[in-house]
């Protein structure tokens, strides 16, 4: 699959030989019908049996005197590149008749996932009237040497890697009687990353724990060092404002300054089990969309603020994001994103074995739904080799649980008093754990992380 | 029963331009079986057109268009023929067009997916040409009803057998344009 972009256009495999083009069903019946019928009129000199003929043999003779002979171009292309979940997407299917006659319609397939709403038709401006979309085919009028494009738009719902196509179209000309060949195109491959709750923690990062040497760093973020005056963004804090420039230049500048911190923030993503049912933005999340969400919020946070922010997977493929920051690493971490997938595992490392490869000084916010008793066992871990942990729970809190027998509400019950318990138990190892609701979610746990860093740890390995 | 379920979820997709289209079939279809029909006929057998006019429109694509066509067409000569009706230029032409639009309309409506958005311009299009055919039809009556004697013209042996040689040239030439590469 090749990737998304304007211009990037499919090749189409069209050849011109005489096998494109087949009669159909009508062209026979017309020929049998209109027959028939004269034979009968020689046969019993009537005149009337000629006339109901007529139209059928006129019809006929007109639509098969001009023979279409190439088949169709089909391209298929995106218009936008990089969408964000609940973004808009286009796509364009082009047909091209590059005949010396016109197409009578050409039906266009798109095939593409079920998370892209796309909808359209010929007519972008046409008003809207009846059902639209929904991977329905089009039909669209095709003159001759001609090329028809079929827009296509409509919102991503969920992020993740998506197909795109494969397009196919056949033309049919002479008024019905013949149809082409079907030419096809390839996929496209559509990444939409994923949609950042607004999260802030304005609180506190254990910078006590972050801060590394007196000096000051050369990346740009929160600090005293004046760095510069540049354009006001959106994220940019009121207070750094600068309004003598803004005045004289009658746009908002800010202060920008260098970090004072190094700290290192490093995103665990609890991939064992996946729970709930995702129905895109907007909808319900499960677990996955909550743990891809909140990880890209967190990164974006901590990465606008200049910090170092990796990102690891806690799952069967254990893939890892090194650590680095800036606008750079915030791209990298979204596309790193898209390849998170449920991966159950017999056996997993065990906290004490993750903690190896995090730096001593890094925070570590782990989102894990706490499905399993390895998750637990692996923040307990984690926080005795002197880790700064925070436990995110990414569990939706309006998951339902399928109604077996009498006996599931009980054991629902009994297995979330159960959860509830691990979660106290993991609090008293000094793992605060916090359910996610996006801004100021961490602001209560960091105060608490920060003041527990000043502290010699509760329990040692 | 799954698959039933699933026919009549889909039934709900289906789109305007098709349905019109399907309509334009019916409409026909019970127009040229009720005008070819002989005069006289109970309710009963017209509710048996309606039915059978609805086929073609269900399933455009199938063999049930040809079978109506046919039906019209052999009702007409039973009629002419039998009952020895003698059938005004009206009704014979308004025939011929139910024939034509029988077959027109159910040639677009089998190429027509059921749930397709449709360009207004094919339907325009197709209704255009569907009227030069008639009004060409029209002139072509007029013509023959002014040019021949009459409706029923008793031919001598060689005019016939001229006329069937027309007639098979006449039949070669579209079954060779059709299968024309």
């Amino acid at each position: 699959m090749s990737q998304p972009g304007e211009g990037d256009l499919e090749p189409v495999a069209s050849t011109d030989t005489g096998d494109n083009w087949a009669p159909t069903r009508a062209l026979g019946r017309a020929v049998l019908v209109a027959g028939l019928l004269l034979v009968a009129a020689v046969l019993l000199g009537r005149t009337d049996l000629v006339i109901l003929a007529a139209p059928l043999a006129l019809s006929v003779a007109f639509a098969l005197s001009k023979r279409p002979r190439s088949l169709p171009g089909l391209r298929l292309s995106t218009v936008e590149s990089f969408p964000v979940e609940g973004g808009d997407l286009g796509a364009t299917v082009e047909v091209e008749n590059r005949d010396t006659v016109g197409y009578d319609l050409t039906v266009v397939h798109l095939q593409h996932s079920p998370w892209l709403r796309l909808e359209g038709g010929a007519d972008p401006n046409a008003p809207r009237r009846g059902p639209r979309g929904g991977n329905r085919p089009y039909v669209t009028f095709v003159p001759r040497g001609v090329a028809t494009a079929v827009e296509l738009a409509g919102p991503a719902t969920r992020w993740g890697r998506h197909w795109l196509g494969p397009a196919s179209a056949h033309a049919v000309a002479a008024d019905g009687l013949l149809v082409s060949r079907a030419v096809v195109t390839g996929a496209l491959g559509v990444k939409v990353y994923p949609l950042t709750d607004p999260f802030k923690a304005d609180e506190a990062m254990p910078r006590a724990a972050g801060l590394v040497g007196q000096h000051r760093s050369r990346r740009p973020g929160e600090g005293g060092e004046l760095a510069g005056v540049r354009q006001f963004a959106p994220g940019d804090r009121l207070r750094r404002v600068d309004w003598r420039v803004s005045l004289r230049t009658e746009r908002l500048h800010v202060a920008a300054t260098l970090s004072d911190r190094d700290a290192e923030v490093v995103v665990l993503l609890d991939l064992l089990a996946d729970a709930g049912r995702s129905e895109g933005v907007g909808g319900n999340a499960s677990v996955l969309d909550r743990t891809v969400r909140a990880a890209a919020a967190i990164a974006e946070h901590y990465l606008h603020r200049g910090d170092r922010v990796s990102v690891l997977e806690y799952g069967a493929s254990a893939r890892r994001l090194r650590p680095a920051s800036g606008r750079r690493q915030y791209l990298t971490v979204l596309e790193w994103l898209l390849d998170a997938h449920p991966s159950p595992t017999a056996q997993e490392r065990g906290g004490a074995q993750l903690a190896a490869g995090i730096s001593a000084a890094a925070l570590v916010v782990v989102l894990t739904p706490l499905l399993d008793a390895r998750s637990a066992a692996m923040l307990a871990g984690l926080s005795r080799s002197g880790r700064f942990v925070v436990a995110v729970d990414t569990l939706p809190t309006d998951l339902a649980s399928p109604t077996v027998n009498s006996w599931t509400d009980l054991s629902y019950r009994l297995w979330r008093a159960e959860r509830d318990n691990t979660m106290g138990q993991l609090a008293e190892h000094g793992v605060p754990v916090v359910a996610w609701a996006g801004a100021g979610s961490l602001d209560a746990v960091l105060r608490d992380v920060a003041r527990l860093a000043a502290a010699p740890k509760a329990v040692r390995t | 029963m799954k698959q039933l379920i699933q026919q009549v979820r889909e039934l709900g997709r289906i789109t305007g331009a098709p349905l019109l289209v399907r309509g334009v079939v019916f409409v026909a279809a019970c127009a040229g079986l009720l005008l070819a029909a002989p005069a006289g006929l109970s309710s009963r057998a017209l509710l048996g057109f309606v039915a059978l006019a609805a086929l073609p429109a269900v399933a455009p694509g199938g063999v049930s268009v040809i079978v109506v066509m046919l039906a019209v067409v052999g009702m007409w000569l039973a009629d002419t023929m039998l009952f020895l009706a003698q059938p005004s230029l009206g009704r014979l032409l308004g025939t011929a067009a139910a024939l034509y639009l029988l077959h027109s309309g159910a040639a677009l409506a089998a190429v027509l997916p059921y749930d397709a958005i449709v360009d207004h311009q094919v339907l325009m299009r197709w209704g255009t040409r569907a009227l030069l055919v008639l009004a060409a039809t029209g002139v072509l009556t007029l013509l023959l009803v002014n040019v021949l004697p009459g409706l029923y013209i008793t031919t001598p042996t060689v005019a016939l057998v001229v006329g069937l040689a027309v007639v098979a040239a006449v039949v070669a030439l579209l079954t060779r344009l059709g299968r024309r590469p």
